[in-house]
């Protein structure tokens, strides 16, 4: 997998939803999907490892791009350092897979995820062909200029969001724990 | 690929013992198999695209056993047991295509 590249990706579609500043994305012409006129009710709650309770915010937002095909997407701003900005995307078509993207802004090392999953409950890490499909069909929608409205029926993507969360989570801890392994030369189970 | 479910379902299950192919030992025992099992694991072998090292040795010795008298028609039975199996689609519709779909009828 080329993280670099998945990196790039998912800023560049962050930058098109105006969700991050970058130079290649004018911010004045640009309406962020991170606008209080797209800000649900519902709240995202974390709790640090120092023990504080984190209520973040959950933006949603929609378009319909045929007669009955609304195109969904809930952005959740996961940061819980102010220095490392991170957010989570779901998007979804309908009667299509929902394409989750998560980003930990982090200088250093920073944690890119884009999933796919086909039954609304198990996410599995897209493939370069899906990323870049991914990427392709979000051009496509910005150059056609649809107008983002306030996301309404979001309930079933709301719970794809927490999952693919989560699931980013298990993911990238999985992850550590197998570099761990290798660096301290064990075989993983 | 992670999920939770199955995460939990490997937590909670006992040690799993890292079985591993033994392809010398297929070999010792392929001569001792009926026709049919040996035509039912050179299509297993390939409907799973598992490595394809033990479909050869099959044929092998349905080869000998022809060669031996035996009329056992083996290619007719992989063609059409393997023909009843449900096609495999491990393809996952990207977004784009999805979108170009919907829009397609927009402009």
């Amino acid at each position: 997998m080329n993280q670099k590249l998945m990196e790039q990706i998912i800023l560049h579609i962050l930058s098109n939803l105006g969700i991050v500043k970058t130079h290649f994305v004018s911010a004045n012409e640009t309406k962020s999907i991170m606008d209080k006129q797209f800000l649900l009710s519902e709240k995202l709650t974390f709790e640090t490892v120092e023990g504080d309770i984190l209520r973040k915010n959950i933006y949603g937002s929609q378009i319909s791009v045929s007669g009955s095909k609304d195109f969904k997407l809930l952005l959740a701003d996961c940061t819980q350092e102010k220095d490392f900005p991170e957010y989570g995307l779901v998007i979804q078509l309908k009667d299509a897979p929902t394409y989750g993207l998560y980003f930990v802004f982090n200088n250093s090392e920073a944690e890119a995820l884009i999933a796919v999953n086909t039954d609304k409950k198990h996410w599995i890490p897209c493939s370069t062909y899906l990323q870049a499909t991914f990427l392709a069909g979000m051009e496509q929608l910005r150059d056609l200029g649809f107008r983002w409205k306030k996301c309404i029926e979001y309930k079933e993507l709301h719970s794809q969001l927490l999952t693919f969360i989560k699931f980013h989570d298990s993911y990238f801890e999985a992850q550590n724990t197998n570099h761990e392994q290798d660096n301290q030369g064990e075989m993983p189970v | 690929m992670f999920n939770f479910d199955i995460l939990d379902d490997l937590n909670n299950d006992p040690v799993i013992e890292n079985v591993k192919l033994d392809l010398d030992q297929i070999k010792l025992n392929v001569p001792s198999f009926t026709n049919e099992k040996l035509c039912d694991m050179i299509i297993a072998d390939r409907y799973l695209g598992f490595r394809q090292k033990i479909a050869p040795i099959c044929m092998e010795e349905l080869a000998i056993r022809r060669a031996g008298g035996d009329n056992f028609k083996f290619e007719e039975y992989i063609e059409v047991e393997y023909k009843k199996l449900p096609k495999l689609d491990f393809t996952i519709p990207d977004i784009k295509t999805a979108l170009s779909n919907a829009i397609g009828k927009k402009i």
